[in-house]
C-alpha cells in the first residue's frame, strides 16, 4: 500500500519541486476509483534532482517490476541519464516522470497546476482539464473509463450548486 | 477517410460501414459535423456508466479526505486480495 502522506511529507521537507499527476490527482479531484501508486512529474534541474534523490535515499528506492540485487542507485547521476523512474519504495509505489506525453515537463506543466493543502503538506497538483488532457494524450484503452469518469466530475463541478 | 477533429477511429469504422451498405445520409453527415467539435462519442458512451452518485459524494470531501478513503480502499483492496488467496471452493 501507498503511504500518501509520507512520501508527500518526505518530498515536501526536502523541498523538492513537483507536480500530482495521474491517479493520485484525479483522487484529489474527486475520483472514487483506486490508484496504487503516487505519480509526480519533478522538476529536471540539478538542484532538484539532487533534493529528489536525497528525499528518497533512506526508502530504499528501487526499480518495480526489476529482478532482486540489481546495482540501482536512485542518485544524481541516475536520474540525470534518465528520466522517467517507476520506483517502489519503503513508502509504497512512487512513478518519478520528467516528462509526461502530452504535457511536457514540470516547467510546462506548472501553469495548469493547482495547490493543495493536505496532511500538513502543501504541494502542486495537475489541474483537472490539464488531467484530462493528459489521460487523451496517453491513448492508453484502460484511460477511456478514466477520461469519462474525469469528465463527469467536470460536469459536476459546473453544475450549479442549487441544481437538483 | 473519417477523421478529423472528434472522430474517433471508433466511430470512423462506425461510419465507414454505414456508408458501405448504403445508408450513410445527410443527417449522418449533419450529426457528423456537429459533433465535430470536442465530443467524443466513445467517451460520451463511457459516461453512462459512470457512478454520478460516488462523484456527488466525493465531491463533498475535502482533498484530505479523498485521500484517507483512497487509503482505506487500498486496504481493503489488499485484504480481499489476500482473502482470495487464502479462498477454498464450497465443493
Amino acid at each position: 500500500m501507498t503511504d500518501f502522506p509520507g512520501l508527500l511529507s518526505r518530498l515536501a521537507s526536502n523541498e523538492v519541486a513537483f507536480i500530482i499527476i495521474g491517479g493520485a490527482a484525479a483522487t484529489a479531484h474527486g475520483s472514487a476509483r483506486l490508484t496504487l501508486d503516487l505519480d509526480i512529474v519533478y522538476e529536471r534541474t540539478d538542484a532538484n534532482i539532487h533534493r529528489l534523490a536525497q528525499a528518497l535515499q533512506d526508502l530504499e528506492p528501487y526499480m518495480r517490476g526489476a529482478p532482486p540485487g540489481l546495482p540501482f542507485r536512485f542518485d544524481l547521476a541516475t536520474i540525470k541519464r534518465g528520466l522517467n523512474f517507476t520506483l517502489s519504495t519503503t513508502l509504497g509505489a512512487l512513478d518519478t516522470l520528467g516528462e509526461v506525453t502530452g504535457g511536457g515537463d514540470y516547467q510546462a506543466l506548472l501553469a495548469h497546476t493547482i495547490e493543495l493543502d493536505l496532511f500538513g503538506v502543501t504541494c502542486r497538483c495537475i489541474d483537472l482539464t490539464t488531467l484530462i488532457r493528459l489521460k487523451r494524450a496517453a491513448g492508453r484503452p484502460k484511460d477511456l473509463e478514466v477520461i469519462a469518469e474525469l469528465e463527469t466530475i467536470a460536469d459536476e463541478q459546473a453544475r450549479p450548486t442549487d441544481s437538483p | 477517410m473519417w477523421g478529423g477533429k472528434g472522430i474517433t477511429l471508433e466511430w470512423s469504422f462506425f461510419l465507414a460501414r454505414r456508408e458501405r451498405v448504403g445508408i450513410l445520409n445527410d443527417e449522418d453527415l449533419f450529426t457528423m459535423a456537429q459533433r465535430e467539435v470536442d465530443i467524443d462519442p466513445v467517451t460520451e458512451l463511457y459516461k453512462r456508466d459512470v457512478d454520478r452518485t460516488l462523484i456527488s459524494q466525493n465531491l463533498r470531501l475535502s482533498v484530505q479526505q479523498r485521500f484517507e478513503q483512497l487509503m482505506e480502499l487500498q486496504r481493503f483492496a489488499e485484504e480481499l486480495r489476500l482473502a482470495g488467496k487464502r479462498g477454498k471452493s464450497i465443493d
